[in-house]
């Protein structure tokens, strides 16, 4: 359990003006409390359970599960992720409220990892997607999923994990990455759109 | 009326400083039969703050901002019905102008209001939690009502506060003086705080937490926040009720964390059941004692 | 008596032109037919012989030998037999009518090798595309599509940071050589 540790003490005196003191506590609060939403993308969709559960148990830091992308803080984007998959992720992701950020396990949404010669997976999240934090492994370790969180509570007490604000400023640059791999069956603006033009049909 | 507004404002201070509390234990209660650390006490809080500092929240049109309002504005109106202590001035809220009978009204008010917001998002789980939730609660009232009206008409009177005052000494509690009544109610008790068994209506991983699918950031906050009042204040009911109600604030938590602490442990113990089943369940058991008990107690008038 | 899977196969010989068979192990047999005898065999198997199932349906690339080789693998709960009905079909522009009238489930089963080997299964009513959204040009399962230069058209790979990587298994193999050496040496 890490409340008020020494680290945020630290931080919190180095603060001059009073908004930034809120600015760092809103902060605080966020870092704390985050429900996260496991796609299980690819094979890594085995190591969320044991983060979760009693062995590593997430809930101690405040890691949460969230039932649906409107609730939910940071995706958990576990492995590869076939051109079909990546459809839904951002169609989900676009759901999520802000701010809100990306977490991506393993070397496969960094660079294919060995599904890099794969004629359906992406090779890189990071043109479609603004990533946060990535964790390398093939698959991490629940540790290593754990150590990720922290990496990304750093980023978020540090007011840098503004990965919804770099969405919506370079959109014009994801749209045509996305574009690159969907062709002609670009996503719709509106998920209902989407829906009843067949696409969440099987 | 300046008195009055403040025991009000004390009131929801109160139901939520001790939801919070009393949820916190839940999770780290829950964690540790898992055999976890599970969070620190106040994690609600922290979520509730975090949820309401979210810089977004969808909308969809004026019905569904009116959902939550309208949810916490039920559960805040039946708060104010139900005196926290007796022989006190304190946290009576409008206690003296209204009875049990307004206040099983009123406790429905709220989900109703909700579920028009649910529909309007028209999100399907969301509409199928709403309609479990409304199956179950056929379940549910009839128990509730039968022991109800066997409490009203054993005490002679529909006030809150009078069957409160009446139960004097411990064997005039009415957890005594009507045990069938209380074991009845006890059920339903369960049912409405939400646990499993009868957690049908949010159940996560069949209908993605139901009713609430669709909200997020301040949307969801508010639901939570009036999640855990709305439970605080049947807490309170039944400590009125059949608890002997309380003279002071301690008092209050320690009959109401001791109700807490048997739905907590049912919840842990028993798995979810279907929504046939639950109803199923309730038109079983807890009716034929009912129904009984009712039965001896016209027997005997 | 009791039934073996040879008493199987031969009533089958009965009735059929089997043109090959084999027991592969104790419960699982393959036969070999042509395309017009597939129907036939298959409903002779489910009617007649109470194979209640059809577990899978394969599809094998013979490029060598210009084929592609369909097995329909059907299994029984009474006797717990698996008997694989092969058949060949040529590699490019084939049809096998589809047998979805007899099990049911087989229509996923054609309708996915329709997308990754291309072979038409006509009858099937939901032969739309399954795995791949989208997808033009040749399928993908096909040993002929080459997959690498597909990557190298269709996605971008990393560039940067990547000047220093060296070829694992090059690497690998110096280290286990030198390793190896220094073991000799050792011992000497
Ligand atoms: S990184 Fe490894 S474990 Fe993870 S999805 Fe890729 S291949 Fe699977």
């Amino acid at each position: 359990m890490d409340n008020l540790n020494k680290k945020d003490k630290a931080q919190l005196k180095e603060l001059k003006s009073p908004m930034a003191v809120v600015d760092w506590a809103v902060n605080w609060f966020r870092k704390q409390s985050i429900f996260m939403l496991a796609y299980g993308t690819g094979c890594g969709a085995i190591e969320i359970p044991p983060t979760v559960t009693a062995r590593y148990d997430a809930e101690r830091f405040g890691v949460r599960g969230a039932a649906t992308p409107r609730q939910a803080d940071v995706i958990v984007l576990s492995g590869y992720l076939a051109v079909k998959t990546l459809k839904r992720v951002i169609r989900t992701y676009e759901q999520m409220q802000e701010p809100k950020y990306v977490i991506a396990l393993g070397s496969c949404p960094i660079n294919g990892g060995m599904y890099w010669d794969s004629y359906n997976t992406i090779k890189q999240l990071d043109r479609y997607l603004p990533v946060d934090v990535t964790v390398a492994g093939c698959m991490p370790r629940p540790e290593a999923v754990l150590e990720g969180f922290m990496a990304l509570k750093d980023k978020i007490q540090r007011g840098e994990a503004e990965g919804a604000r770099d969405y919506r400023d370079n959109i014009e640059k994801y749209k045509n990455n996305q574009k690159e791999i969907f062709g002609d069956k670009m996503l719709p603006g509106y998920t209902c759109d989407w829906y009843f033009s067949d696409g969440g049909s099987f | 009326m300046l008195f009055t507004i403040f025991n009000s404002l004390l009131a929801v201070l109160l139901t939520y400083s001790m939801g919070m509390l009393y949820y916190g234990f839940y999770r780290i209660g829950n964690a540790r039969i898992h055999r976890r650390v599970g969070p620190p006490l106040w994690q609600n809080v922290i979520d509730n703050i975090k949820l309401f500092a979210k810089r977004e929240a969808p909308g969809h049109g004026i019905m569904f901002h009116l959902g939550p309002v309208i949810m916490t504005a039920g559960t805040i109106t039946s708060m104010l019905f139900v005196p926290f202590l007796k022989d006190s001035a304190w946290l009576q809220g409008f206690s003296s102008y209204g009875n049990l009978i307004l206040l099983i009204y009123l406790m429905v008010v709220g989900p109703l209001g909700n579920a028009l917001a649910v529909g309007v998002s028209g999100v399907p789980f969301g509409v199928m939690g709403v309609t479990r939730g409304l199956t179950r609660l056929i379940g549910l009232e009839v128990p509730f009502f039968l022991s109800v009206a066997l409490l009203m008409s054993g005490s002679g009177t529909i006030s809150i506060s009078e069957i409160m005052m009446a139960q004097d000494s411990f064997s005039n509690w009415n957890m005594m003086a009507h045990p069938a009544a209380f074991i009845v109610s006890l059920f339903s008790f369960v049912g409405m705080m939400g646990a499993s068994p009868f957690d049908v209506v949010g159940a996560p991983v069949e209908v993605y937490s139901g009713p609430q699918a669709e909200f997020g950031g301040k949307y969801l906050g508010f639901l939570a926040a009036q999640r855990v009042m709305f439970s605080m204040v049947k807490l309170i009911l039944w400590v009125d009720l059949f608890l002997g109600g309380a003279t002071n604030v301690f008092i209050l938590m320690a009959k109401s964390f001791a109700l807490f602490f048997f739905y907590f442990i049912v919840g842990a113990a028993f798995p979810r059941f279907k929504t046939e089943q639950a109803v199923d369940f309730m038109l079983k058991l807890p009716l034929i004692i009912g129904i009984g008990a009712v039965l001896v107690r016209f027997w005997s008038l | 008596m009791t039934e073996t899977i040879d008493n199987l196969l031969e009533r089958i010989g009965r009735n059929f032109q089997i043109t090959g068979q084999e027991v592969k192990k104790a419960g699982l047999a393959a036969l070999h037919c042509s395309q017009e005898q597939l129907h036939g065999v298959l409903i002779y198997l489910k009617e007649v012989e109470k194979f209640d199932t059809l577990t899978m349906i394969g599809c094998a690339d013979w490029i060598e030998d210009d084929y592609f080789e369909l097995s329909y693998m059907a299994y029984s709960f009474t006797t717990f037999f698996t008997v694989m009905v092969k058949i060949r079909v040529s590699r490019d522009g084939s049809s096998v009518p589809t047998v979805e009238g007899i099990w049911r489930q087989a229509r996923t089963f054609e309708r996915e090798i329709h997308e990754m080997f291309g072979v038409d299964f006509p009858g099937n009513t939901r032969l739309k595309e399954f795995f791949l959204e989208n997808w033009q040009g040749m399928p993908p399962m096909k040993r002929d599509f080459d997959t690498v230069q597909f990557v190298k058209d269709h996605y971008k790979l990393r560039e940067e940071g990547r000047e220093g990587a060296c070829n694992v298994s090059v690497e690998r193999k110096k280290r286990i050589d030198a390793k190896k050496l220094e073991l000799k040496k050792e011992g000497e």
